[in-house]
């Protein structure tokens, strides 16, 4: 009975054991299996949300913008540049007492506190989570701040260590040089994108890429890693302008728009042998750094958007036409009858007759019926053929936004008497730019090359990433250049440019004077002008090419030669010794010139102009059928039968020899002691 | 051929087996286990916080270049703006100096005007004839420009240069006496 009674309580203890083991174990795996299942609920449920607030807690990512490239001129000159400054900010949501917050932020950055308690409480009811406190502060008012604002009760890792306020990178566009080549630079908004010049064609490059910061923080806050992922970083453009040489054209044009009272001017400078644009210039200008200054009226860049017409400047393209078709020649003689020529029903009228002269004598006159003649020579299709070639018509694809084509029609939409028109420069548009690479291309030995303001594209590191690679045309032939320049040498020595004459260099070149548009009265306005003068210098070997171009000068001249010679005349003298150009001579600044007035237009008439113009937006439209006023034109017949290239010389020489020499002793050529007897001669008659 | 595989003898009794204590080499053998493991943690305790060291500092280094960029940029931007010409005309203006070419009118000459003169500067508020008479070529240096002197100032008397000498002979006089006073004092 008792060893029945001890196996049962035997078999008992094992079954209680047994059983609590299987208790543990079930309550093992339930546990076990609670934690798996909370544990893939976490994983695969809340797997984002988890690593969301897990990445809140540590990581801190931070977006800014690296500062939008340079823009500096040919030698280096930052012209435009971005620079870091910072931006206090508040969050309204994280400041417990906006009252007290408002009253230190106030003392410390100067402003009213009632009216920024009110801005902090309004943000906090709304929630926001930006409200900008001060912007644009350097370094220097960062560092004042900060200290200003420090709590040392607070326990955070960034500044200020003030609760609910933190700072921000910005950056901001600066130009050093105010005004100074504004149309070319152009401006960016406050976004940082290009809004005008090159700022706007180039923003891709020159635009600040993101950059994204992520940073590993500790439960300090402190900062212990951070990684940087930053696109392509922006690009600096090296301009091909020369900032001394902007500043001069831009003074020499600013003075002569004031002195004449002209609504606006343009002057381009180019370096023929490169097609680089060393200045370009408009006035009325801006600064680009008080945007809220610009207006319509000075913010066009007219040198490349604006087309107007060229008038008698454009006769370079008829006598390059004819020469290179070997119709003419300098030294060969075109009668110009009794100043007068009728071509389909329109008569086009010289100031008086010249009678027959030479050529370079017509040109030199600036005579419109030996022009058309000669246009009439060359035909339709050859001066059409022409002109395209010299690159009117067509963008010149400047890097600049907004380039104008001109104005040129196909010759199959020409009048009668259209040919007659264009070959004294009416009845076609164009920029001023247009025709300065036109000159430019007669001066280079006929050799056209696009011309450019930008001289390389590189990044920050310097290191260039394109460089600048110009078109070259050959437009017309070395020989017809030269015999080109020959005939603009004439213009300015003895035509109706001589105030074009340089002191100490030969200059070479043509006026132009067009009346303009009107477009209320829907006609042209023979009170209104646009005088211009587009020549180059030394005329033998030229260095730069300069147009000038003056809108609606009121006050004394009105000839393109009156008005806009002495602007060149100004800008070659004073750059020429920049570009270390040799002086060749002397030309007298007490030689007085007898002045040769223009023939400004025996165009077609206003009423039929005014049917045939492009709709096109224009500054200045062009002739009418109006006597000029009278010139006076000096009229000589040609006594002796000289060829023209040895008197053209000869003018040189006496006028070189009789120059009294004006320029600093240190400038002085050898040239000087050669003439030493006829200079003091000079110096005595004054 | 040698049998490899002699059956092990089990003892039939675990009570009958003779436990003995364990080798202190076994004691070792965990000690050493235990420090390398110790040491391992440690060793990578301490190059976590090295790394975060260096990651702390290597962020300050960061901030600290870019605040120099910045700076630099800055300074740049401040010496093109001290080399614009509008900064420079300012400059020269506040310190006395006047623009010789601001009134030129040679632009402006009348149409009925046939022979023209040649072109000289005129100064447009000043009409001293030593501006006039310099012609447009020549620029103007600091040496060159009349001084014209302000009113508000007062005339400077010319001193004799005589005086001048006897002057400086008696502060330089001073000078020396001051001086072996001091030394006389310091002895």
């Amino acid at each position: 009975m008792a060893a029945r009674a001890k196996k049962t309580k035997t078999t008992n203890l094992r079954q209680t054991a047994f059983t609590r083991f299987t208790l543990i174990v079930a309550v093992l795996v339930l546990w076990m299996g609670g934690i798996g299942v909370r544990l893939v609920h976490l994983q695969v449920t809340k797997h984002e949300w988890l690593k969301e607030r897990a990445e809140g807690q540590r990581q801190d990512i931070k977006r800014s913008k690296s500062p939008r490239g340079t823009i500096f001129d040919r030698n280096e000159r930052a012209l435009a540049m971005s620079v870091r400054v910072k931006t206090l900010y508040a969050d309204p949501t994280k400041i417990e007492d906006v009252k007290t917050a408002a009253k230190t932020i106030a003392k410390v950055l100067n402003v009213k506190e009632t009216e920024l308690s009110k801005q902090l409480a309004e943000g906090k009811t709304n929630e926001k989570r930006f409200m900008p406190l001060a912007k644009g502060l350097d370094d220097e008012a960062f560092q004042r701040i900060n200290k200003a604002l420090d709590d040392s009760s607070i326990r955070k890792a960034d500044l200020p260590k003030f609760n609910g306020l933190h700072w921000r990178e910005d950056q901001i566009r600066s130009y050093p040089y105010k005004a100074l080549a504004a149309h070319i630079i152009g401006f960016s908004n406050a976004e940082g994108v290009g809004q005008a010049g090159i700022e706007q064609s180039q923003n891709d490059i020159l635009f600040g890429a993101s950059i994204k910061r992520t940073q590993e923080r500790d439960r300090l806050g402190r900062v212990y890693d951070e990684t940087v992922s930053e696109k392509e970083p922006p690009k600096d453009i090296v301009l091909t302008i020369s900032t001394p040489i902007q500043y001069m054209t831009e003074q020499a044009l600013e003075k002569a728009v004031r002195a004449s009272s002209a609504k606006s001017g343009i002057a381009v400078v180019i370096d023929n042998k490169t097609g680089e644009i060393l200045a370009m210039a408009n006035y009325p200008s801006f600064d680009p750094n008080k945007l809220n200054e610009i207006t319509a009226d000075n913010l066009s860049n007219a040198a490349i958007q604006g087309v107007y017409s060229p008038g008698s400047a454009f006769k370079l393209v008829t006598y390059s036409s004819a020469l290179e078709r070997k119709l003419i020649s300098p030294e060969a003689e075109i009668d110009s009858g009794n100043g007068t020529i009728e071509v389909a029903k329109h008569k086009f009228t010289d100031s008086h007759a010249i009678g027959r002269v030479t050529y370079a004598k017509a040109m030199a006159q600036s005579s419109n019926v030996c022009a058309i003649k000669t246009g009439m020579r060359v035909g339709k299709e050859g001066f059409y053929e022409t002109l395209k070639n010299f690159g009117f018509g067509k963008v010149t694809g400047v890097e600049l936004p907004a380039e104008t084509a001109g104005i040129v029609r196909n010759p199959d939409r020409w009048n009668g008497d259209s040919l007659a028109s264009m070959s004294i420069g009416y009845e076609i548009g164009v920029s001023a730019l247009q025709m300065a690479t036109a000159f430019a291309t007669i001066a280079n030995n006929g050799v056209r090359i696009q011309p450019h303001i930008i001289k390389e594209i590189r990044q920050s590191d310097e290191q260039t990433v394109s460089v600048a690679q110009p078109e070259k045309t050959q437009v017309v032939s070395a020989e017809t250049a030269r015999d080109m320049r020959i005939m603009l040498r004439q213009v300015v020595v003895d035509g109706t440019a001589r105030r074009a004459q340089l002191n100490g260099y030969t200059s070479a070149g043509k006026t132009g004077t067009a009346w303009k548009f009107d477009e209320k009265l829907k006609k042209v306005n023979s009170a209104k002008y646009v005088s211009s003068f587009i020549g180059f210098a030394p005329a033998e070997n030229p260095a730069v090419t300069i147009a000038v171009v003056m809108d609606e000068p009121k006050v004394g001249g009105r000839d393109g030669g009156q008005v806009a010679g002495p602007v060149f005349r100004e800008i070659a003298q004073q750059i020429l010794p920049e570009l270390n150009v040799k002086p060749e001579g002397f030309i007298g600044e007490e030689e007085t010139f007898e002045e040769v007035s223009e023939t400004v237009s025996s165009g077609p008439s206003a009423e039929s102009h005014v049917d045939r113009e492009p709709k096109a937006s224009v500054v200045s439209k062009v002739p009418v059928k109006k006597e000029t006023k009278p010139e006076s034109t000096e009229a000589k017949p040609v006594s002796a039968k000289k060829p023209e290239k040895a008197k053209l010389a000869e003018k040189d020489v006496r006028s070189k020899s009789a120059s009294p020499d004006k320029r600093p002793a240190e400038a002085k050529p050898n040239v000087q002691t050669k003439n030493k007897s006829s200079t003091e001669k000079k110096k005595g008659k004054t | 051929m040698r049998k490899r595989n002699t059956p092990i003898a089990h003892p039939t009794n675990i009570s009958s087996r003779d436990i003995g204590p364990l080798p202190w080499s076994y004691f070792v053998v965990i000690a050493l286990c235990g420090c390398v493991l110790a040491a391992g943690f440690f060793l990578a305790a301490r190059q976590h916080f090295t790394s975060m060291e260096f990651g702390m500092k290597n962020s300050q280094l960061r901030k600290q270049l870019e605040d120099l960029e910045s700076e630099n940029r800055r300074l740049v931007l401040a010496r093109e703006i001290s080399l614009s010409p509008a900064e420079i005309t300012r400059t020269a203006r506040s310190l006395g100096f006047y623009d010789v070419g601001g009134g030129t009118s040679s632009f402006a000459v009348s149409a009925s005007d046939k022979t023209v003169k040649p072109l000289f500067l005129k100064a447009s508020t000043d009409s001293s004839p030593a501006i006039e008479a310099i012609p447009a070529s020549i620029t103007m240096t600091a040496y060159q420009r009349p001084v014209k002197a302000r009113p508000s100032e007062k005339p400077v008397k010319p001193v004799a240069p005589e005086k001048l000498v006897v002057k400086k002979l008696e502060a330089a006089k001073q000078k020396t006496v001051k001086a072996e006073l001091a030394v006389i004092a310091k002895r």
